[in-house]
């Protein structure tokens, strides 16, 4: 059992990290991608008027309301047909992959945002105000270092979603790493080998995950 | 544009949406009963006195939540009979996703029990309740009361995660909505149905639990 | 006068900190002992060790003839069963700074906990019991009120009802007004002194001197862990002759 397996593996491998990394660049892209975006709603929505805020609501409950996957088949199917009438052109799997998933970071992204700069927002920004900083000087020096450290938690539970969420790709045949497990899994037999390793895998890129955001909280402690 | 809308197709197969609507609230169901118990469980075991058993618990759940549900699927799926367990389709959507419930809610119901203050526990022991009792007529009730909101969380976030079972080929929402698609061309109108369908539902739901949440409130 | 508690030797530590170094106390039935001292001195850990929400290295504490905490096997210390401990703590009543009340249950509903699950008395009984005591602290008509909506002085006059409602032979209160906004002070201290004139032996320890003072029948000062000086109010408080004490009374007289 496991010497079949080793045997697979070391043949496997080219296949395996290629596809890993193929994961791990997804991930990657839609992490920043949809931090970047939900970063700049939940300013939006924490400075904003009543209809930016209003708009930034509907658009967070509506991809919140919508599962992952059910997200990554709209853009694939819906947003491609779209595309394809008026533009002519379509997204391939992978483009529609990191559409989706940053999508699905950015509705969380903003939520956390909004709430830790409101949390932050009257009480800090008086006291800065108060020693004469600007608006902008305030946000940079005073609220943002706290809000970074309120938000690290929850971010990287966001990250790591999205980490599992590349899985998902595997039904619209990216070339990611699980659905190479799938296949080496049904072509030898070996199910509990690969599933079992991929598990490994999968912990190890989320673990690490969290522990990078447990060193960057303990770096933006220090005062 | 030259797309006509046909949104016949969606009204015709309506009921199949909803039987795979109900399916994924089932499925939703059947997981958090089993995260349910084992969050519970598992929550106490956590304050166990021996090392081991406080290090097993840690380890079930720093592995399980790192997983990727769609992965967790497909083992309960194909790997569950290779050892010797009958499982179908069904029953090992829900099992995948009741033990990574499990996990979560062991955390859920960790941090409850962390924010009860002490000194209840002693109150309780003072009027001469043994621990145990203490746990189970104190203890357990407040816990539970005060981990609502995030019980609920849970379970929209379970509901959303069924959609997964459509990867191995259940019938539930996401399933129907795609077989509509690719077997009518109805592209656009099957997945805005399917949004739709998923947000008017997550809302409601919310609704009933903040509901549900305002009856059981610790006053 | 019979003996109640009788405390010999009691020697108590937290890991190296040695916090009890030594305590011999005794409370006859009926007596009320206040027992003062600045924080850190283990007045509140003497307390906690007689009803065993704190574990004890020596020592004795017997209450009514009973050994309280452990078995004595031929001059050996052997451990009791948590059932057999909590039986031992049914025999006093605790009332906490922080009150701890039961927060999912009414007021009736905190009283009636150990009525109706250690007492195993039927429900009817239990409320029966439950209100008469509600009754006593001055609170029969917020018996349903939940303790999210009373006053802390409120709560800690359930804390109390709780307690006397399980017939404890001796009463502890840790500090019961201290966590209490001023004005709340005196309708829990009121309750106190009532309970100390119906006869309840009780073990106080507190910062209220006028309570020390006027409804106590001993007032017992501790330092360090030991108890330095021991007596009746009106000499002990007019006339301290450990120097601890006097700086202790000198401050707080402020």
């Amino acid at each position: 059992m496991i010497e079949d397996f080793s045997n697979t593996l070391v043949t496997a491998t080219p296949f395996l990290l290629g596809s890993l990394w193929f994961t791990i660049t997804i991930s990657a892209m839609s992490i920043v991608i949809g931090t970047a975006i939900g970063l700049l709603l939940g300013l939006a929505s924490a400075y904003g008027g009543w209809v930016t805020r209003f708009l930034v609501r509907i658009y967070v409950d509506i991809v919140r309301g919508i599962p992952g996957l059910v997200k990554i088949f709209t853009v694939f199917y819906l947003v491609n047909a779209l595309l394809s009438e008026v533009a002519g052109f379509t997204l391939s799997a992978m483009a529609c992959g990191v559409v989706a998933l940053s999508i699905h970071a950015s509705a969380q992204v903003s939520e956390m945002a909004r709430g830790a700069i409101q949390a932050l927002s009257k009480g800090q920004t008086e006291a800065g105000k108060a020693i004469g900083l600007r608006f902008w000087q305030v946000q940079f020096y005073v609220i943002y270092p706290q809000a970074i450290r309120q938000i690290l938690p929850t971010w990287v539970t966001s990250s790591t979603e999205i980490v599992k969420g590349t899985t998902l790709l595997s039904l619209i045949s990216v070339p990611e790493f699980f659905i190479t497990i799938r296949e080496l899994a049904a072509r030898e037999f070996l199910y509990i080998q690969f599933y079992g390793f991929a598990m490994i895998v999968y912990f190890l890129l989320n673990f690490s995950i969290e522990l990078l955001g447990a060193h960057l909280e303990r770096r933006y402690s220090r005062y | 544009m030259n797309y006509h809308f046909n949104w016949k197709v969606i009204v015709e197969d309506w009921d199949k949406l909803m039987w795979g609507l109900l399916l994924g609230l089932e499925i939703a169901f059947g997981a958090i009963i089993i995260g349910l118990v084992i969050g519970l469980v598992l929550a106490f075991a956590s304050h166990a006195r021996q090392f081991w058993i406080r290090a097993a618990v840690k380890v079930y759940v720093t592995f399980l939540r790192n997983q990727p549900p769609l992965l967790l699927l497909f083992f309960a799926y194909f790997v569950l009979p290779r050892m010797g367990i009958r499982i179908d389709r069904v029953e090992s959507v829900v099992l995948a996703l009741g033990l990574y419930a499990g996990a979560q809610l062991t955390e859920v119901f960790r941090a409850s029990l962390a924010n009860i203050p002490k000194g209840i526990r002693e109150a309780g022991l003072a009027i001469g309740l043994t621990p145990v009792r203490t746990n189970t007529l104190v203890v357990l009730p407040v816990m539970f009361r005060n981990a609502i909101p995030a019980l609920g969380n849970s379970f929209i976030s379970l509901f959303k995660d069924t959609s997964l079972a459509a990867g191995i080929a259940v019938a539930e929402l996401t399933w129907q909505a795609r077989k509509i698609s690719t077997d009518t061309f109805a592209v656009l109108e099957s997945w805005i149905a399917a949004c739709v369908i998923y947000v008017v539902a997550c809302m409601i739901i919310a609704q009933l639990l903040l509901a549900l949440e305002r009856k059981l409130k610790i006053p | 006068m019979q003996s109640l508690l009788k405390i010999n030797g009691l020697h108590k530590s937290f890991g190296n900190l040695e916090v009890l170094k030594g305590i011999d106390l005794e409370v006859n039935q009926g007596q009320v002992v206040s027992i003062i001292g600045s924080s850190g001195s283990g007045k509140t850990t003497l307390l906690r060790c007689v009803n065993l929400l704190e574990e004890f290295q020596a020592g004795e504490i017997v209450i009514e003839g009973q050994l309280i905490g452990y078995r004595d096997k031929g001059g050996r210390r052997s451990s009791i069963s948590e059932a057999e401990k909590a039986r031992q703590r049914a025999l006093t009543g605790m009332v906490f700074q922080t009150f701890n009340l039961f927060p999912h249950l009414s007021a009736l509903g905190n009283v009636t906990l150990g009525l109706r699950k250690v007492l195993k008395q039927p429900r009817a009984e239990a409320e029966e019991t439950a209100a008469h005591w509600l009754d006593r602290v001055g609170l029969s008509e917020r018996k349903d009120y939940y303790p999210s909506q009373l006053s802390g002085g409120q709560q800690q006059r359930v804390g109390i009802a709780r307690a006397l409602a399980m017939a404890p032979k001796l009463m502890l209160f840790d500090e019961a007004t201290s966590a209490l906004d001023p004005e709340l002070v005196g309708e829990v201290l009121q309750v106190m002194t009532d309970l100390a004139s119906e006869g309840m032996t009780m073990l106080v320890v507190t910062h209220e001197m006028s309570f020390a003072k006027d409804a106590s029948t001993r007032v017992v000062f501790m330092n360090e862990g030991v108890i330095a000086e021991e007596g009746p109010p009106d000499t002990l408080l007019t006339n301290p002759k450990h120097p601890r004490l006097q700086d202790f009374l000198a401050r707080s007289q402020r």
